[in-house]
């Protein structure tokens, strides 16, 4: 009795599987190949970049690890978006509530998550991919891959064909200018850190052709820099990266001591007025297809061009 | 002050230049004309020493202004700073930045050296040090706290210093009481068990609040490891009444500590006030440790090896053994400093790491002798 039974939930299963996605779908990714026989319904990310991907083809996610703080995400993101619940922070997202969420995809990042891979595992099948350490072009790869995972592989194909025409737009306006050096960086008060030509914003610059002063063969992403460094390497313009969650409370960085300096001016970028902030979530925390073109425009929009 | 003859006279037969002298006292049985002699050969020599670190210090400086830069910066730029200034670039940068920078770590390298003297006098133990106290571990907790969770309380904006001060007091405060400082039981060995727990207990932490907030992720590295990149006159001007605070206080002290390394009960014999003298030591200990910290992060290893190295060169005697220890901790750092800017060049690596590279192995070579 119970064996017939078993048999036909089997073939019940498997005529819903076919209707739901003819073919199983083998996603490659960080950790190996990953086989999805269904289009996923519930998925859980766990770095800003993945949940950006998702709602470029229009998919929520049902967890997100977004450290606690829906307001991480940019409003224009969030807007496109249902709502989802958080599973944590990105360093250290609740694998109870993960499962809680009972979900049938999981999306991690290489470099935060692998070492939890075969707990995700357990809990659904789990694709790894960079974005931690990702520069622009490997973001754009991973959305692709991320839009064949939910089965919506064209729609983001078309997506991204949008997305490199607009990149090409912005290139060809800077390409008509003279070219700049530029500098990008985090500066708090006890240290100022350069982004490298590697890293996500500094790799989208490149693209845009802007060459960073600190280009980098290695994956080296930041890199601490002294006043007496900052000279030597004198850029024609300087990005500051900073949070717009950041209030006046928070203490006067080095920038602020060094403006005052007599050496701050021999700066190429202060002579010529370069000296630019921009939000930091964008440039440098969230990482996707879409913040690249907030990035290109802000590019275009401080230089005048 | 007898007990102090044996030590001054076999450091006189080391050094073969005395040879006749060895030769009079054993000639003769009164002690006292030895006794004379070998001090005024002692104070010479302690002179011929003093001068000569003061001089290391004078060319290690001079280096320090001048290697590892990009900009052309050399010994014509140096002399032209002091005597020509015309506002150029490598003169600038000497001035701005090389400047403020060399006289924080001379500053710095002397309060963690007098603090590691007053830890292991106050302690009588030779592996005490500002680190083994907890001390900078404590002082960068504090800190750490202060960023996750602001500054200003009742509406005023406490300063740095004082936060710092508070944190590495609770972690000493916590060290003496596990090594059994406070009830009389201590031991080098409980002390350093002690001070060690205590460490990672606040290294944990430290970690935990990087956990937390992750915008402290960026600073992490700061308050493991200290560093003495950017720095600026302001933290001089912070740092220097401290520093003249506590070494005028100390040289007081001085004869008390020459007393007490006698033990408590001669010490208190002769009129020492040991509890006094402890408290007064040891807050001087943690002003100076904390003050440091706060300003370039938790520096190690300074304040555990000069004390042995200044009682190696000048004797147990701390009215030498106070500016000594001073001179050879800012000939450390200066040092350091130095190689930090080379090491990894054109980056610069954390002075606490170089520190530490020098200091671990003089730990081991230390703690096996003890």
């Amino acid at each position: 009795m119970s064996k017939t039974v078993n048999l036909l939930m089997f073939f019940a299963s498997a005529i819903l599987s076919i209707t739901a996605s003819a073919v199983p779908r083998i996603i490659n990714h960080e950790m190996g190949a990953t086989p999805l026989d269904q289009t996923p319904s519930r998925i859980v990310v766990l770095e800003f970049s993945f949940l950006e991907a998702l709602s470029l083809v229009g998919v929520t996610p049902v967890g997100v690890a977004d450290d606690n703080r829906k307001t991480r995400v940019p409003a224009r993101i969030r807007n496109k978006l249902n709502d989802w619940l958080s599973v944590g922070a990105r360093k250290q997202p609740s694998l109870e509530r993960i499962r809680a969420l009972n979900p049938d995809l999981i999306i991690a990042d290489w470099s935060r998550h692998q070492t939890i891979y075969d707990a995700l595992n357990q809990i659904a099948p789990t694709l790894v991919f960079n974005s931690f350490k990702a520069d622009y072009h490997e973001i754009l790869t991973v959305a692709q891959r991320i839009g064949d995972a939910v089965g919506k592989g064209a729609a983001m194909q078309q997506r991204l064909a949008q997305h490199d025409l607009k990149m090409a737009a912005v290139r060809a306006q800077i390409a008509n200018s003279s070219p700049v050096a530029v500098m990008l960086a985090v500066s708090w008060h006890k240290g100022f850190s350069a982004h490298t030509s590697v890293s996500f914003a500094g790799s989208i610059l490149e693209q845009l052709g802007l060459s960073n002063v600190l280009q980098e063969n290695s994956d080296v992403v930041t890199r601490k820099l002294t006043l007496e460094q900052i000279i030597t390497l004198n850029p024609d313009a300087l990005y500051l990266m900073n949070l717009e969650e950041e209030s006046s409370a928070t203490p006067s960085t080095l920038y602020d001591q060094w403006k005052k300096s007599p050496l701050w001016a021999y700066l190429k970028a202060v002579k010529n007025s370069r000296v630019f902030f921009v939000d930091r979530n964008i440039w440098a925390r969230f990482r996707g297809v879409q913040t690249a073109e907030w990035v290109a425009e802000q590019t275009l929009e401080k230089l005048g061009l | 002050m007898n007990t102090t003859i044996p030590q001054q006279y076999k450091l006189n037969q080391g050094c073969p230049s005395q040879g006749n002298l060895d030769q009079t006292s054993k000639d003769q049985d009164n002690s006292i004309p030895i006794y004379s002699v070998s001090v005024r050969s002692l104070v010479s020599l302690t002179l011929v020493r003093f001068v000569f670190f003061v001089l290391l210090l004078l060319l290690v400086s001079t280096f320090n202004l001048t290697v590892g830069s990009a900009v052309d910066i050399g010994w014509q730029q140096l002399y032209n700073y002091m005597l020509n200034f015309d506002a150029s670039l490598p003169q600038l940068i000497i001035g701005e930045i090389r400047l403020p920078r060399l006289l924080t770590s001379i500053i710095i390298g002397a309060h963690l050296a007098l603090s590691g003297l007053l830890a292991q006098a106050v302690t009588r133990n030779g592996l005490a040090s500002p680190s083994i106290f907890g001390i900078n571990s404590g002082a960068a907790l504090a800190m750490a706290l202060g960023g996750i969770f602001g500054t200003v309380w009742l509406g005023i904006q406490l300063p740095m210093i004082l936060i710092a001060f508070l944190g590495g007091l609770f972690s000493a405060v916590l060290v003496c009481l596990f090594g059994g400082l406070l009830n009389g039981q201590h031991s080098p060995l409980r002390l350093v068990l002690a001070g060690v727990a205590v460490n990672l207990f606040l290294a944990a932490l430290i970690r935990a609040c990087v956990i937390l907030d992750e915008d402290l992720a960026d600073s992490v590295l700061y308050w493991l490891v200290g560093s003495l990149e950017n720095r600026n006159w302001q933290d001089i001007k912070t740092l220097l009444p401290w520093t003249l605070l506590c070494a005028l206080v100390t040289i007081y002290l001085a004869r008390g500590f020459n007393l007490l390394a006698l033990g408590d009960d001669v010490a208190r014999g002769l009129g020492v006030n040991a509890l006094k003298l402890r408290l007064l030591g040891g807050g001087c200990a943690v002003v100076l440790a904390a003050s440091a910290t706060a300003t370039c992060g938790p520096i190690g290893f300074v304040g555990l090896m000069i004390p042995h190295i200044a009682r190696k060169l000048v004797g147990d005697d701390y009215c030498l053994l106070i500016p000594f220890s001073m001179l050879l901790g800012a000939n450390l750092l200066v040092i350091s400093d130095t190689l930090s800017h080379l090491i990894a060049f054109p980056y610069e690596t954390p002075v606490g790491v170089v520190t530490a590279l020098i200091g671990a192995p003089f730990f081991l070579l230390l703690s096996k002798k003890i």
